[in-house]
């Protein structure tokens, strides 16, 4: 028995349902009773069995193999400290941020850069990789938005974001720490900028893709 | 621990970009204020109080009024203290703890603007000279620091004098249930201004103030007498650029005062 | 002075009825999550930090995030002005705002970080603790914060010989007693929970189930802040 409409918004504590479910995020199971645990839009699956609760805010969680885009906040010791919009800060070890063996931190990094990179291990502390085709970027624009988000600009198998850089022309990284690096005409930055903001917000609404196609596309002459 | 408010390199060239080609990331002319938002008399249980926002930055002021002693030096004026308070609620940067520099210095060029202007006439809340006078206590409480808590502060303060209302003392001292007025007699407003590389903005956001080389506080009074001035940050100003800001907080001061006049309704005709 | 005649209290109300309530999610732009509430003459923000890394070091839990809670009262939220900075009073609210919440927070979701929750009374007139509470529960849902209720708090007392809900000011004052809690909604546990003054364990039983009516009550006020904020946007 499922008590919440699909894509319904949920706050902690509802009853979302009773019996046999299969539990993926946002919400806990008490006997037969699931629970939500966040903020988040509801997504039901009756003949799966299954329940997903996306939070529409929240921390990045790192895991391994996630893309992410963080900014230098500290350097020491062969090593730099990177936020990536996380309870815990990446460690980026300077043998695994360029392919020159003699390489020093403080000639790679400074402090504010932004740096693209790969989650590599997340058990005593997270660890980054940023050697090519990830690194320093340069340039550009930057925006962050929830981490929970990001599955809805990159869309289903790539379809949202690619629509953006078509209509855009713009060069963009996604990390899925929340984080997008956009690079392009001023004006058409701007407008990329424009169509995250607007999944960022409404992305919990359907119809979201032809919205933001409209927006593209008037927008692009 | 590295908890200092740090801008991307990205952004940070990105605001001195826009600044060169003469506009803002938030589409501001450089002498344009954000939105202004002036809620007076919101605390019942103080005599006077302003919720102020600039933007998303929000400052509420209360005033709080009480009697003692006046200071030896001035025993015909009312004593007047201002205090600040960076709550960590307003700001991620924000620790718990008796006031920093920041807050210090926040509360002292507000207080600053409104004895020199001055705000108040201290000498009409004197009861007996030399042994009681009226206390009154500006403080000011940041809700939400995104930038420039100078000016909001200034305005929340300034705008919840202007609301104060103190109860008319008997010849003992004790309060009658007669209400009267703060005399108010100025009302000064200060304008904040940071240099970015070569160009100085009004107002500055938060992103704006991470950036900044050197930021300038102008106060000034109603008949465009500046009263109080503060420089901040590590870099320098010529003086023309000075004259320069002390000009545009005339000018825009004089908005402001009208919008402070007429929210507390004392707009003079 | 009589407190309550004819089942009507002092500030016109009925035994079993709250003062007004208001609450507001997501109100402040630099907090991860924030709420503001409105209750009676109190006027309260809650703004919450986090999770993030935790300084000192060895503060840290390896198995679980830690919550540090902060109430403070604005100098001019009281009739008396109030000297800034935390007195014995607040210091011990913060302490039992965080063992209230501590319970309904997912904190072994972020071991070895902090949670930051600082909650501001602008205006005070009796009850700014469950206020407090019941605002800090709303901001930790807006931050994102995995938790497995939200949490109302709601105070029920003992004016006039009878037992009455949501004490004012002169019912805290010159009533008999007063008994502050938070409860769990999902299992009616009880996670705040202090008391002063005089009562049988008759009255305590009845005061405790007539806070938890109260608590059900607010915890539909901070079910709804918590959706109209996403409702705003939303055509359907």
């Amino acid at each position: 028995m499922i008590y919440v409409k699909d894509r319904k918004i949920v706050v902690p504590g509802e009853l979302v349902a009773t019996g046999n479910f299969r539990v993926y995020s946002g919400a806990e199971k008490e006997g037969k009773n699931i629970y939500s645990t966040v903020v988040g839009i509801v997504y039901t699956d009756p003949e799966k069995k299954s329940i997903k609760i996306v939070p529409l805010k929240g921390k990045y969680v790192p895991r391994i193999g996630d893309s992410v885009i963080g900014m230098v906040e500290e350097l020491a010791l062969k090593k730099a400290i990177v936020d990536i919009n996380s309870p815990y800060k990446g460690i980026l070890d300077v043998r695994d941020a360029s392919m020159n063996r003699n390489a020093e931190i403080n000639r790679l990094f400074s402090v504010g850069d932004i740096v693209y990179a790969k989650v590599m291990s997340v058990s005593d502390s997270v660890v980054l990789y940023a050697k090519p085709p990830y690194g320093k970027l340069r340039e550009g624009r930057i925006i962050t938005i929830p981490s929970t988000k990001i599955p809805r600009v990159i869309g289903k198998k790539g379809s949202m974001i690619s629509l953006i850089k078509k209509y855009t022309e713009c060069r963009i990284y996604v990390g899925q720490n929340g984080t997008i690096w956009i690079k392009g005409k001023s004006e058409k930055e701007d407008l990329a900028i424009k169509a995250i903001e607007i999944i960022n917000s409404e992305s919990h609404l359907s119809g979201l893709t032809d919205k933001i196609m409209r927006l593209l596309e008037e927008k692009v002459i | 621990m590295t908890e200092i408010d740090l801008i991307s390199n990205i952004e940070k060239d990105y605001i001195l970009n826009l600044a060169k080609k003469g506009e803002r990331e938030d589409g501001r002319d450089f002498d344009e204020h954000r939105k202004l938002i002036l809620e007076p008399d919101l605390i019942k249980k103080a005599e006077g109080s302003c919720l102020v926002s600039l933007g998303e930055t929000k400052v509420l002021a209360g005033i709080k009024v009480d009697k003692g002693e006046p200071y030896p030096d001035t025993p015909d004026q009312a004593v007047m203290t201002t205090n600040a308070e960076l709550v960590p609620l307003a700001s991620p940067f924000f620790e718990s703890g008796p006031p920093d520099e920041d807050s210090i210095e926040l509360a002292r060029v507000v207080d600053r603007g409104i004895r020199e202007a001055p705000a108040l006439d201290m000498s009409s809340l004197v009861v007996r000279e030399g042994e009681l006078v009226r206390v009154i206590f500006i403080d000011l409480h940041i809700l939400d620091s995104d930038g420039n808590l100078f000016d909001a502060s200034n305005i929340a303060a300034v705008t919840a004098l202007h609301t104060t209302k103190i109860p008319v003392l008997d010849d003992e001292g004790n309060p009658t249930e007669d209400m009267i007025p703060l005399p108010v007699i100025k009302t000064p407003v200060s304008c904040t201004f940071a240099k970015i590389g070569d160009n100085i903005v009004v107002d500055p956001s938060l992103n704006e103030e991470r950036v900044l080389d050197a930021r300038l506080t102008v106060t000034t009074e109603d008949n465009g007498y500046v009263c109080a001035m503060q420089k901040g940050g590590n870099s320098e100003f010529t003086v023309d650029e000075i004259m320069d800001c002390i000009k545009k907080s005339i000018k825009i001061g004089k908005e402001i005062r009208k919008t402070i006049l007429k929210t507390t309704g004392k707009q003079k005709v | 002075m009589e407190l309550i005649k004819d089942g009507i209290r002092i500030d016109g109300r009925k035994k079993d009825e709250l003062r007004e309530i208001k609450i507001k999610a997501g109100v402040l732009k630099r907090a991860d999550g924030s709420a503001y509430v409105e209750w009676g003459m109190n006027k309260v923000y809650a703004a919450v930090y986090g999770p993030r890394e935790l300084y000192p070091r060895f503060l840290r839990r390896y198995d679980k995030a830690i919550l540090q809670c902060r109430y403070n009262m604005a100098s001019f939220s009281v009739e008396e002005r109030k000297r800034p900075g935390p007195d014995r009073r607040s210091v011990e609210i913060s302490k039992v705002t965080r063992s209230a919440l501590e319970p309904v927070v997912l904190t072994e979701n972020f071991p070895e970080s902090v949670i930051n929750v600082n909650i501001e009374i602008v205006q005070a007139e009796a009850g700014t603790r469950c206020a407090g509470i019941t605002a800090a529960s709303v901001a930790l849902a807006d931050a994102g914060i995995p938790m497995r209720d939200l949490l109302p708090a709601c105070a029920a007392g003992k004016v006039g010989g009878e037992i009455v809900l949501d004490l004012c000011k002169e019912e805290d004052n010159f009533g008999e007693s007063d008994l502050p809690i938070a409860m769990v909604p999902r299992t009616g546990g009880i996670t705040l929970l202090q008391m002063d003054g005089l009562m049988t364990e008759e009255e305590i039983e009845e005061a405790l189930n007539l806070a938890k009516k109260g608590c059900k009550i607010i915890y539909e006020k901070q079910k709804e802040a918590l959706k109209q904020k996403y409702r705003g946007n939303n055509n359907d």
